[in-house]
């Protein structure tokens, strides 16, 4: 199990607490997306980024996810960097834009997929599948395959997903993008449930309003800068 | 992990498209296998034999030689000396033909050092395969008679001195022109076939199809990698304690238990109908084969932003492999532009590989370096698109 991974006491600085962002920047080519971000998250925090469209906030958390590398920045996550280091993606759970499960499979078999594929087995990874879907209430339709599943069903099978493990950090890539008003008010009270198990999440989304219903706090990235205080520690609101 | 990984691509891959392709692939088999006996029989052939008709307006010694010595010649049927309304209407109806037109005057002219009107030819260009063998013969031919008429103008200006009287002296020339082209031809020394290392056509056809069956299902690879890198599964993996190479890995295992179920039932028939075939040269060069355009589909799959386009841009690439490695064309038939990159594409070894098994031959001495290296650089181009399409490439990953 991935969550919550305790710094050790001797090792207690700023930069071991929680998610630590630092002057992160990201180009492609010319085109630079990202100048400078930094913020930090605390356990059990959510932080909410919008923006339009192409504002970098997927690749805010392409980076974040360690899928991409800064040009330059530093990202920590309880003081382990980010990049190629594979404690440091153990901790990560990534719900992207897109439904990134099979669709010929159904939905347990899918997270007892990626159950395996965090190394899980046996009894601990049918209870992390169990966890999983207790926690984003998605029992009705378990067994159902995804391709016979709503969009809104789908989207919430996708955020179970990222949250088989039990990571500590919960990357959240427009959610609720497409899904219908009960299905989106499911996903955001799974969000808030990680929010009470201690989990930080980081949730891009479009729509502020929608995202201050359930986030700590809320950015906007603009011109590959965080808007409101970037640099202040994520607080409780 | 890799167990997981074989057992999720397995069940990806488990589509009515997938079904569908096995029962297309299972006919085709079936054909094959019932066409096999007929091949033998002597009837098919990769070209037929090649007719041809001589319009020449004054019937000079010259068409009357070449009727003469071309009819016996192998590779060719009728040859018929008529007018050029005849023969072009021959060549309408679509007949196995090609024209030699020899303009007037021509026989006289070759008997003077000057220049004269070419000879010219009409083909018919739906039968390319026999035009082809034909106007190689033809080129040897004129070499021939190019030498011949050298040698002539040599000896008449040898011999000159000896004729005092400018008629006797011509029409002694005349008259060695005429004997020499006579007994050349007679002698059917001018072209000489070789017919030691025939083509089979059956081997040909099933080689052919052989290599195409094996390549088809790197199609299936190519649109399941496209679906990882597109529904961000691929992602996914990479944050998972998955090894980078696992996911394609398994994937071209599901795909070589594909390539097994489709090809067992033809590889069996063959070896029933051929006893001599050797079975382990045909695994080895489908396993080879399918190993090199399997890692290739799938680095096309994961470099494709739109995989609608990227199927047929596949196909054609794999048609275009195919023609290279002389699967479609043999490779004397093949253009010399082409000729010298057959070494580049996996469908050379492989159509050689199967060509040799089902002859029951040794393994061609190329092969095994050549899928190696392909395999080597197919394998590198696989690994470089699947981190392109991990990092997005250019597109995507800025909304």
């Amino acid at each position: 199990m991935r969550h919550p991974p305790a710094p050790a006491a001797e090792n207690k600085s700023p930069d071991n607490d929680g998610l630590q962002v630092r002057d992160l920047c990201k180009a492609y080519g010319r085109e630079s997306v990202l100048q400078g971000v930094s913020f930090s998250l605390m356990p059990g925090h959510i932080l909410g980024v919008c923006g339009n469209n192409g504002a970098g906030k997927t690749t805010l958390i392409h980076l974040l996810a360690s899928i991409l590398p800064p040009d330059s920045g530093r990202i920590t996550l309880f003081g382990i960097p980010a990049g190629q280091n594979r404690a440091y993606r153990r901790l990560i759970g990534y719900v992207p834009q897109v439904i990134a499960l099979s669709p010929r499979l159904t939905v347990r078999q899918n997270l007892d997929f990626w159950a395996s594929a965090l190394g899980l087995s046996g009894k601990i990874r049918r209870a992390a599948v169990d966890e999983a879907i207790q926690l984003t209430h998605i029992q009705d339709f378990v067994n159902k395959r995804v391709s016979r599943c709503s969009g809104g069903m789908a989207r919430r099978a996708n955020l179970a997903a990222g949250l088989v493990g039990s990571p500590s950090l919960m990357l959240l890539d427009e959610p609720t993008a497409g899904v219908d008003e009960d299905n989106r008010e499911a996903l955001l009270h799974a969000v808030r449930g990680m929010k009470q198990s201690g989990r930080m999440v980081v949730m891009v989304n479009h729509y502020r309003s929608e995202m201050e219903a359930v986030c700590d706090r809320v950015v906007t990235l603009r011109d590959g800068r965080l808007a409101e205080a970037p640099n202040d520690e994520i607080g409780e609101r | 992990m890799l167990f997981r990984l074989i057992l999720f691509h397995l069940r990806e891959t488990l589509t009515v498209r997938t079904l569908a392709f096995f029962a297309a692939v299972l006919l085709l088999t079936l054909f094959i296998l019932s066409a096999l006996p007929s091949f033998t029989e002597g009837n098919d052939r990769i070209s037929y034999n090649l007719s041809l008709s001589i319009v020449d307006p004054e019937a000079s010694l010259i068409s009357q030689s070449l009727a003469g010595i071309l009819e016996g010649m192998s590779g060719m049927g009728s040859v018929h000396i008529e007018d050029m309304a005849t023969a072009q209407k021959r060549l309408d109806n679509n007949e196995i033909l090609m024209i030699i037109s020899i303009p007037p005057g021509f026989f006289e002219s070759s008997q003077a050092w000057v220049r004269r009107d070419p000879v010219i030819l009409h083909v018919n260009p739906r039968m390319p395969a026999e035009t082809a063998i034909f106007i190689r013969a033809l080129r040897s031919l004129t070499d021939s008679i190019m030498g011949m008429q050298a040698a002539y103008m040599s000896f008449g200006q040898a011999v000159r001195p000896l004729f005092s009287d400018i008629d006797a002296y011509n029409k002694q020339l005349g008259a060695t022109f005429s004997q020499v082209a006579v007994w050349a031809l007679t002698r059917r020394a001018v072209v000489t076939q070789n017919e030691s290392a025939r083509m089979s056509t059956p081997f040909h056809v099933v080689s052919s199809i052989m290599c195409l069956l094996c390549m088809q299902i790197g199609l299936l690879l190519l649109t399941q990698a496209w679906e990882e890198r597109s529904n961000g599964i691929l992602v996914r993996l990479s944050l998972s304690r998955a090894r980078w190479w696992a996911s394609p890995f398994a994937r071209q295992l599901v795909g070589l238990l594909w390539v097994g179920v489709s090809m067992a039932p033809l590889i069996i028939g063959l070896k029933s109908f051929y006893p001599g075939a050797r079975l382990e040269l045909l695994l080895a060069a489908v396993f080879g084969l399918y190993w090199v355009t399997g890692c290739l589909c799938q680095a096309a799959g994961y470099l494709s932003v739109k995989g609608g386009l990227a199927l047929p841009g596949a196909w054609l690439f794999i048609l275009a492999l195919l023609l290279m490695g002389g699967g479609i064309y043999p490779e004397t038939l093949l253009p010399a532009a082409i000729k010298p990159l057959m070494a580049l594409s996996p469908a050379y070894y492989a159509y050689r590989t199967v060509y040799a098994g089902l002859q029951g031959g040794a393994l061609p001495s190329t092969a095994p370096v050549g899928f190696a290296a392909m395999a080597a650089l197919s394998g590198l181009a696989l690994g470089l698109a699947r981190r392109h399409g991990l990092r997005g490439g250019s597109s995507g990953v800025t909304a």
